[in-house]
């Protein structure tokens, strides 16, 4: 081959490469761009205030399914939190080289696992003894959902800190707990942040776990012991209606939901400058 | 005493919270196989090779959804991968670190955005696209392939396999630019001392990378595997088995989506959909421990 066609090839490959990120970032663009301007329409007052009505009435919202999101979430966030960070110490600071071996491929294992299968977890282990759909089951999916990616992140975060840290606590005579929970945690503080704030938005953008756990409600939140709605279950309700009013109004859920999420990933990536 | 006391305290509850997870991840099995029992007792191995699913009759035929499993994810895979290619390509080696350091992050974004936005902006945006210009348009000029027959709709296989290519496209590319990135730098080097182009020097590093490339697109493929959903809202829910892009179909992940609150009054359609959740659970799992484990013992690197 000569020199010649070998620089044409190098041209057409290089310019293929651009090509993919084009598209790439058309296809991105195209999907934020119809988000917000189909959702912007649909905001107003009522809209963030009022619960589900008839697919007739054109003063409804979606405050019902803000509330059971942040309700689910959170419960989900504050069990799954706790447990993240203890497991996580005590897998950089006490265990052994294999424990924390086997104990991570469990992790990774678990975090893999897909989103409509824990669901399906949570309906034998919650919905079916307490016979029920429930919002306390969705918030156990969530949370089932949340621990793998969590800890991992927190247990990277810990392993990052040196060696001399500990050592120097310890040589002042501090005992290990005290090292754990006022060196390591309090230095790793940002990257708990970062973790935490990823698989918050993680879970809060879940649909298929939240399915048949906590299936869905057209009125606002009535107990953990009765369903309750999300953002995105009305979004994949209303999605799928006939009624141009509540299409409209899943758009807007849509977009709200894609604020959220971006505006966690843009904090995190941009202003905290953590990558994960 | 105090001091020894709460060391201890301190220890045995992380060390509870680990046990805690492992048990419920040994629960989660347990659970499934359990659940999953009844049908397999019943209908045997037809819930894995039986072609057809019909509850009302109590026929329990899951060939059709696995295969719609593989089809669609296999669809995906073929667009995303060369796609993932070229993006990893720019960002590791043609374009200037300033803009990488702002592309990198966007792409590592559209990770984040949640499913069921990938699959209202399917159904409403790219449904139509489908339907009234591309797929009239691909069985005009290539109707005689069968994978371009039957009648028109802008939902089935092939919007399904688009919006998959779309989600998995951020995690392949990005595993693949840092496995790119890790070649070292004297590979190019060498390449560009014996005379070598620019592509060819980047061809021997994709080259090198191969291994931590196939663990990009291996979980890219697990991924698409468990998608629910983006292809819930576009694939038309309907089993089927046929090579049509235009045709409706199912997927494990869709079937169980779709009938499981409603099978809570049967007890072996509930079993049936559990088997099928416990297929792709195994499936997920053959994946993580024996490919992406085996690929990262061999490239010590993290996938």
């Amino acid at each position: 081959m000569s020199i010649k066609t070998r620089m044409i090839k190098e041209k057409i490959y290089f310019f293929l490469s651009y090509v993919s990120v084009g598209i790439t970032l058309f296809i991105l663009g195209s999907i934020i761009f119809y988000t917000f301007i189909n959702g912007f329409r649909s905001w107003n007052l009522d809209f963030f205030l009022l619960p589900e009505s008839s697919p007739l009435d054109p003063r409804q919202g979606i405050a019902h399914a803000i509330q059971g999101s942040v309700i689910m979430s959170f419960t989900a966030a504050a069990l799954a939190t706790p447990i993240s960070i203890l497991a996580a110490i005590y897998l950089s600071e006490y265990a052994s080289e294999r424990v924390r071996e086997h104990i991570n491929n469990i992790l990774d294992i678990m975090a893999s696992i897909p989103s409509i299968v824990v669901g399906v977890i949570a309906y034998l282990l919650f919905v079916e003894p307490l016979r029920t759909f429930s919002a306390f089951s969705g918030s156990m999916a969530l949370t089932i959902m949340m621990i793998p990616y969590m800890t991992r992140v927190c247990e990277d975060t810990f392993l990052s800190i040196g060696r001399e840290y500990r050592e120097a606590g310890l040589a002042l005579g501090l005992y290990k707990w005290k090292v754990s929970a006022y060196i390591i945690l309090r230095m790793g503080i940002g990257g708990i942040i970062t973790g935490f704030a990823l698989a918050f938005g993680r879970i809060f953008g879940e649909t298929a776990p939240l399915l048949f756990t906590a299936l869905g409600s057209r009125t606002f939140f009535t107990g953990f012991l009765n369903p309750a709605s999300s953002i995105t279950l009305l979004i994949y309700e209303y999605s799928k209606s006939p009624f141009e009013i509540w299409i409209n109004i899943a758009w807007g859920a849509a977009a709200l939901l894609m604020i959220l999420i971006l505006g966690i990933n843009i904090l995190i990536r941009f202003v905290v400058g953590k990558r994960i | 005493m105090n001091d020894i006391f709460y060391e201890k305290l301190f220890k045995y509850i992380a060390l509870a919270m680990v046990i805690i997870i492992a048990i419920i991840f040994s629960i989660f099995f347990v659970e499934l196989v359990r659940g999953s029992l009844y049908a397999f007792l019943k209908a045997g191995l037809t819930i894995i090779i039986g072609s057809i699913w019909n509850p009302v009759k109590e026929i329990y035929g899951g060939l059709p959804f696995i295969y719609g499993t593989l089809y669609t994810s296999i669809l995906a895979l073929i667009i995303a991968v060369p796609l993932s290619l070229g993006v990893a390509i720019a960002s590791s080696e043609l374009l200037p670190t300033s803009i990488t350091r702002i592309l990198d992050p966007i792409i590592e974004m559209m990770a984040a955005i949640p499913s069921i936005i990938y699959g209202m902006w399917a159904l409403f945006v790219l449904g139509p696209v489908l339907r009234i210009y591309v797929e009239p348009f691909l069985s005009s000029t290539l109707g005689f392939l069968p994978l371009f027959r039957g009648p028109i709709m802008g939902l089935g296989y092939l919007n399904a396999a688009i919006i998959l290519f779309i989600m998995i496209l951020p995690i392949i590319s990005s595993l693949i630019r840092e496995a790119i990135r890790m070649v070292p730098r004297e590979i190019e080097e060498l390449t560009l001392a014996l005379g070598g182009t620019r592509w060819e020097a980047i061809k021997m590093k994709i080259h090198i990378a191969r291994l931590g490339i196939l663990g990009g697109v291996v979980l890219g493929f697990s991924r698409a595997v468990g998608e629910t959903m983006a292809v819930l809202l576009v694939i038309g829910n309907k089993p089927s088995i046929t090579l049509s892009l235009f045709s409706s179909g199912a997927t494990i992940a869709t079937v169980i989506a779709n009938e499981y609150p409603e099978a809570v009054i049967n007890p072996l359609h509930t079993s049936a959909l559990t088997s099928l959740a416990l297929i792709l659970f195994i499936l997920s799992v053959i994946i993580n421990v024996i490919f992406i484990r085996y690929i990262r013992s061999k490239i010590g690197v993290k996938i």
